[in-house]
């Protein structure tokens, strides 16, 4: 390794351990990172340059054992075991050992470089639990740093660890930890035979760890021998094998193997951990017993849901008279006049004015104060730890949908954006699951949508109708579920998921993540926003607007009873959500909807725009993950739903309003 | 003595044979462990000594061929009606009325391999097998250990990564309404799991 200036770095480990607050750290980019397993779902790569050395550094999703389950797991086993990068940063939770060595354990048997970051040590000794990193590196013969990720404590020994092993300076001599000797012997015997008749496969995997995964019967790995020449022998010697340890064990011998490899976690973590405190967490502890309680646990639920966008609400409204105070009080017109007085030809004037501002404008006043406050509130739920709680709570219903609990994270993860809850869906175990958490998810209403739901309705209707339309909407999504879970049967794999303590969120990073997803905002939505303006202005003048008014009136107007200016913001709004919004500010030539809008139609408008068909950047992820055939399925059916429940909801509601 | 009582008290007795080897039980203890008067279990040792169930050689009590036989039918039968199949109400009347008292594995998605790997599993619990209980029957706050998981091979194998291998010790934390998932301590963290999965996980309630 000395010569090579470039090297691959992999941070491995279990879910929710800190990889990615370490790889942000090392790399300076930004992960998602918050309180529940099963974020990270692809792997991320980034570069750091450090004494004249490039580390390609990945960020891998978590797993627990190398034998993976689904398909962000596959991600990160296949990277491991098959790719193998020159080091291996096994990120650990110093506050779970004996849970995190077991995977600890599973790398060294891979006879892989492996460097440990013993993370969250600030947490670890709020738990009251004192850890020999020392000793702990002796016992496992490989190099461990004590890490704080979150405050950047451990980064720079981490670093010049990694430097110390590109330069060659620190050797690791692996030293797999030794089975019980029932296990033991026979992994030797099947080693050997492994070694003697399949030496190609044992130069690019460690003997020993094949041995271990025929016992084991690792369907990959078995599958892999079988093509080989003599593979047949060595699967024979494995399945007499396998059947000895079962009838020791009494237990399937995977089962077998997994309590062997916690039997060595438990023994070394016995070692190097010592509970010197009482735990100092009972706040925590509260928290939790409240919050996932069997019976108050479902009003907190509905509760925190119904707060969150009231707050968003509150503080958005405050903020757009605000802003629209600022805009349209003083610096347009100002503008105006001042175009008016250079001299220009009055449609130049009017694009400048109503295109290009106006679209700018509408933004800031329209969308942004309702997105920041939503994000920085979904950012915190994420960092507290609130959502694998309510996945737990959720996981009955979710049943009822095909599902299981865990799908109830994507969902909320939808409140804010549909395209990382739409990937997020990888964290269901099998492709039906996830072909059904995909579907629903994309019809939560995005922070996108939110901005036209407390934009239109709770604004100019009322904030009950607004948080109506929410309700109406989760009802939608669990009919749909049902019937999707319907078309397609099958058996759910099942909650297993660990539940971490709660965590007071930093306000920094949770200030962090809110910029980086509003920068999106900026940098995306409003070119499109300004763009999307001057079409619609460049129409207007050539006349066109009243054409394609009339030509879309069947829909529009007739079934759906909404006036004919509103079929071109709806349009645009595959573009992005909000545009449908900020257009209809521009079409309509008032941000004061009420002047131009029944409350009726104002429903109708905002329930269309929730409903009918996914913005292009979550048709692109939906291509992604389901390919186009599912994908064009998903987009008519949300189509067909948006109209006719459209047209029934105005008929409907014009009983009432 | 009614003769349901009956014919569910020989098992239990043969389990309480089957574990305590060649040690001596008096009539007295075995009574205590079962729970039932002392006349009872004279009642039942005269059955079943009839029936060659078991030796009584100078107080030495030794289970034999055929007692072992009838032992692991019961075990079968008993897991099988209490944690696979649990026939209520309706179904459990028209299923002896209809003498359809068979297992039905099958119906549960469980291939002969696995079915296989758990009756090997049977064999090798410790202690009887009443004393075992599925993980959703656990109390809040009650310890257990983890006797076997049922279930296929990825499902297991998943629960024994995740650390519920077999002895392992665990705490039921929470339990949510109706069939829903718990909570466990388990290893110094917690798991949630879904009750599908937990009513398949067989653990030994323990004293704390
Ligand atoms: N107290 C404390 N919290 C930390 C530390 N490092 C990470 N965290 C928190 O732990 C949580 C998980 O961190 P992530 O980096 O997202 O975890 P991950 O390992 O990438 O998780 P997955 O992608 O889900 O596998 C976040 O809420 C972090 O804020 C630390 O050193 N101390
Ligand atoms: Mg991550």
């Amino acid at each position: 390794m000395e010569n090579k200036k470039s090297l691959r770095i992999a941070l491995a480990g279990n879910a929710n351990v800190g990889k990615s607050v370490v790889f942000n750290q090392l790399t300076g980019l930004n992960q998602v990172t918050g309180n529940w397993p099963g974020k990270t779902v692809e792997r991320a790569e980034g570069t750091l340059y450090y004494e004249g050395y490039t580390f390609n550094v990945l960020d891998l999703p978590g797993i627990y054992s190398l034998s993976a389950y689904s398909l962000e797991e596959v991600v990160s086993r296949d990277y491991i075991a098959i790719d193998r990068p020159d080091i291996i940063i096994n990120v650990i939770d110093a506050s779970n050992l004996e849970r995190n060595l077991y995977f600890t354990v599973q790398l060294l048997e891979l006879e892989a470089p492996v460097i440990m970051a013993c993370n969250q040590m600030d947490f670890c000794s709020k738990k009251g639990i004192c850890i020999d990193l020392e000793k702990l590196s002796n016992l496992l013969n490989i190099p461990v740093v004590g890490t704080t990720a979150i405050s950047g404590i451990g980064i720079s020994e981490l670093i010049s660890e990694v430097v110390s092993i590109a330069q060659g300076k620190t050797k690791i001599i692996l030293k797999p930890p030794e089975y019980g000797v029932e296990i033991e012997k026979r992994i030797q015997n099947l080693k050997e035979k492994i070694q003697s008749n399949l030496p190609d496969l044992a130069e690019l995997y460690p003997p020993r760890w094949l041995s271990i995964k025929l016992l084991e019967k690792d369907p990959i790995i078995v599958e892999k021998v079988q093509k080989l020449d003599n593979g047949n022998t060595v699967l024979e010697l494995a399945n007499k094998h396998v059947k000895e340890i079962e009838e020791i064990h009494g237990h399937i011998s995977s089962v077998a193997i997994a309590a062997e490899r916690y039997n060595i976690a438990n023994r070394i973590a016995q070692k190097v951990q010592e509970f010197v405190k009482e735990p100092r967490l009972t706040f925590e502890e509260k928290l939790d017993t409240l919050t996932s309680h069997r019976i108050f646990g479902y009003p907190i639920l509905i509760a925190i849901m119904a707060i969150m966008f009231a707050i968003v609400f509150v503080v958005g409204d405050f903020l757009i008279v605000v802003l629209e105070g600022i805009f349209y009080g003083a610096l347009l017109p100002n503008l105006e006049t001042f175009l008016i007085d250079a001299g220009l030809p009055p449609p130049i004037i009017s694009i400048i004015s109503r295109g290009i501002l106006g679209g700018i404008v509408a933004g800031i006043t329209i969308a942004l104060p309702y997105i920041i406050p939503f994000y920085i509130i979904l950012a915190f739920l994420e960092d507290t730890g609130y959502l694998p709680r309510a996945a737990f709570l959720m996981d009955n219903i979710m049943h009822k949908m095909g599902l299981h609990g865990k799908a109830f994270i994507p969902l909320i993860l939808g409140y804010g954006c549909s395209v990382p809850a739409c990937i997020g869906c990888r964290i269901m175990e099998t492709d039906r699951e996830r072909l059904i958490a995909g579907f629903v998810v994309v019809l939560i209403p995005c922070a996108a949508r939110t901005v036209v739901i407390l934009g239109l309705v709770a604004r100019f209707v009322g904030f009950g109708w607004a948080m109506g339309l929410y309700l109406f909407n989760l009802i939608l999504i669990f009919v749909l579920g049902r019937i999707a879970f319907k078309t397609v049967p099958g058996e759910p794999m099942g909650l297993i998921m660990e539940m971490p303590t709660y965590k007071r969120p930093s306000l920094k990073v949770m200030l962090i993540k809110t910029w980086n997803r509003s920068k999106d905002f900026v940098y995306i939505a409003f070119p499109l926003m300004v763009a999307g303006s001057l079409v619609i202005e460049l129409l207007r003048l050539a006349g066109f607007l009243e054409i394609i008014g009339m030509v879309m009136s069947p829909i529009f107007v007739s079934w759906l009873g909404l006036p004919d200016f509103s079929a071109i913001p709806l349009v645009f709004g595959i573009l992005r959500k909000e545009l449908t919004l900020i257009l209809l500010a521009d079409v309509a030539g008032t941000t004061n909807f009420a002047l131009v809008l029944t409350p009726v139609q104002m429903i109708v408008f905002a329930l269309v725009s929730m409903i009918y068909i996914p913005c292009i950047a979550t048709i692109g992820a939906l291509l992604r993950e389901y390919g186009g055939k599912r994908t064009a399925i998903i987009i008519i059916a949300d189509i067909a739903l948006a109209i006719i429940l459209g047209g029934v909801a105005f008929r409907l509601l014009s009983l009432f309003l | 003595m009614s003769i349901r009582k009956f014919e569910e008290l020989i098992p239990c007795f043969l389990e309480l044979i089957n574990i305590n080897g060649a040690k001596k039980l008096s009539i007295q203890e075995m009574a205590d462990e079962l729970g039932v008067p002392l006349s009872d279990i004279e009642t039942v040792m005269s059955v079943a000594q009839a029936n060659e169930l078991f030796t009584n050689d100078q107080d030495v009590l030794k289970i034999t061929e055929k007692g072992k036989e009838a032992l692991r039918i019961h075990r079968e039968k008993y897991v099988h009606d209490r944690f696979i199949h649990r026939k209520r109400g309706i179904h459990r009347f028209l299923a002896k009325h209809k003498g359809k008292n068979s297992l039905d594995w099958h119906k549960h998605g469980l291939n002969n391999s696995n079915i296989s790997n758990f009756y090997q599993n049977l064999e090798g619990i410790e202690g009887r097998i009443e004393e075992i209980i599925p993980l959703t029957q656990l109390r809040v706050g009650e310890k257990g250990i983890v006797q076997f998981m049922f279930g296929g091979r990825g499902k297991v194998q998943r629960l024994a990564d995740m650390g519920l291998t077999p002895g392992a010790e665990i705490i039921l934390n929470k339990k949510a309404l109706l069939r829903g998932p718990i909570e466990i301590y388990i290893r110094n963290s917690c798991l949630a799991i879904g009750f599908g999965i937990a009513k398949r996980i067989f653990v030994k309630p323990i004293d704390s």
